[in-house]
């Protein structure tokens, strides 16, 4: 389980202090389909960065299985928090196959052979193999996400952060990920997301979020009793 | 007419002199560009943030960059010997100041081609578990290279036309063989013009190799 604790972040701007985060707790259930949802600005993103240890000029603190994560040596970071984020962010010097491959050798030190068999199975099960040797610019937007969610499987993180997931997609391949964050969780991951798209966010989410300027105000958990729920969460999903 | 030719055919083998030299000043400044400037871009990208380096480096190419290039071999050349001592010959003095003078430059298109890199690509390093240096290694340079081979090509032709004023210091490149001809037969066009020729035909042939090698990284 990821815990969030009392975390508070703003930024000097102009001589100005931004509050990006205030004082924002959560619970992220292993197995669960988290969303974090909102109007932009909100600090969603930016809570998804700290969650990913991509910021960590945070106060307060993210606990995963009680451990801290700003404590996680290199290997226990990415074993257990990927991230695909809203443009994907594939490697534009590698290709398909490499941006899979790659972090495998460098970072686990899988030998190149053991390391293109397993991105090899990832991509088929995607039915993506075929692209293995494409640039990433040469393939659709679907298609580069898929890719950079095989490439976060290759390295068996458990919990799989999603920045805007379905942003850029159309509704087949919108549906395409809905059936994948499910089956995901089936074979025990753990989703988190920020989105803008509510019905997506209706459709795959155990647990919701709601954040306004920093702070987060509602939650509405659908497995168990809600915790908190002013309303908010119910309004803005049908905006 | 037959004159000239006849002047060109005489001057070859001077030309052929002066060629060399100005191609060794040349090579061994850029392998000093190439190779400090390269190392201070890295440094000085905005990503890295060695704030106190930084603002030296950024002093250093302020003032090169603040100053001609023709004072700065000069200075090289005549100022510095006297604060360490010991003479300089224009060949050192010469590739000393080209070299520097091309550190600052080259520093500031390798820092701007790695800057201009989306901040998502050094992201994505860092979640998958990539430290500093790997991401450099094999996420940025590859990419900054592609994009930063027109504007080194460009230093790169600069540097080899700059070494035409080394010839003020005395060293025997083409420029100063080309004057001494001119000194000896009085026929400064057909001089001129033949050392333009062979400066075009050097760049040119930068620009060809730049070209192929940039083909070959797209490919």
């Amino acid at each position: 389980m990821i815990t969030g604790k009392n975390l508070f972040l703003e930024y000097e701007n102009k001589n100005e202090n931004k509050i990006v985060l205030h004082n924002v707790s959560f619970e992220i259930q292993k197995g669960y389909i988290t969303s974090f949802i909102g109007m932009s600005g909100a600090g969603k993103t930016t809570l998804l960065k700290c969650i990913a240890n991509l910021n960590n000029d945070y106060t307060g603190k993210i606990l995963l299985d009680g451990n801290n994560i700003k404590g996680f040596s290199k290997k226990e970071k990415i074993q257990n928090i990927g991230m695909v984020a809203q443009h994907y962010n594939l490697f534009f010097n590698m290709s398909v196959l490499k941006n899979c491959v790659h972090p495998m050798m460098n970072v686990l030190g899988f030998s190149e052979q053991k390391a293109t068999s397993k991105a090899l199975k990832i991509l088929e099960e995607f039915d993506i193999a075929s692209l293995k040797d494409q640039g990433p610019t040469n393939i659709s937007g679907g298609q580069q996400q898929r890719v950079a969610i095989a490439r976060a499987l290759c390295l068996d993180s458990q919990y799989i952060l999603f920045d805007e997931p379905t942003s850029a997609l159309d509704p087949q391949s919108t549906k395409f990920l809905e059936k994948l964050f499910k089956d995901l969780c089936a074979v025990g991951k753990t989703i988190i997301l920020c989105s803008h798209d509510m019905s997506f966010v209706n459709n795959v989410s155990n647990k919701i979020y709601f954040m306004e300027k920093g702070e987060i105000v509602d939650c509405l958990d659908k497995k168990q009793e809600n915790i908190v729920n002013s309303g908010k969460i119910k309004d803005f999903l049908v905006m | 007419m037959f004159k000239s030719i006849n002047l060109i055919y005489k001057s070859i083998p001077f030309f052929l002199k002066g060629v060399s030299m100005t191609l060794q000043a040349a090579f061994f400044a850029m392998l000093i560009g190439l190779s400090i400037g390269t190392i201070l871009g890295i440094l000085n990208c905005k990503k890295l943030k060695l704030k106190k380096l930084q603002k030296f480096i950024n002093a250093y190419v302020l003032v090169i960059r603040g100053t001609p290039v023709f004072l700065q071999i000069l200075i090289a050349y005549y100022v510095l010997p006297d604060f360490l001592g010991i003479n300089l010959p224009p060949f050192v003095a010469g590739v000393f100041a080209l070299g520097c003078n091309s550190i600052a430059y080259v520093s500031e298109i390798v820092k701007c081609g790695i800057n201009s890199i989306p901040e998502g690509q050094w992201d994505a390093s860092y979640v998958l578990g990539y430290g500093s240096f790997s991401t450099l290694k094999s996420v940025i340079l590859p990419q900054m290279l592609k994009n930063v081979l027109p504007a080194i090509t460009n230093e790169l032709s600069a540097l080899v036309k700059e070494t035409s004023l080394l010839s003020t210091i005395g060293l025997l490149e083409l420029t100063k063989v080309g004057t001494n001809i001119i000194a000896r037969e009085l026929d400064p066009i057909t001089i001129y013009l033949s050392i333009g020729f062979l400066y075009f035909l050097i760049t040119t042939t930068i620009s060809f190799m730049a070209k192929k090698f940039e083909g070959a990284l797209q490919s």
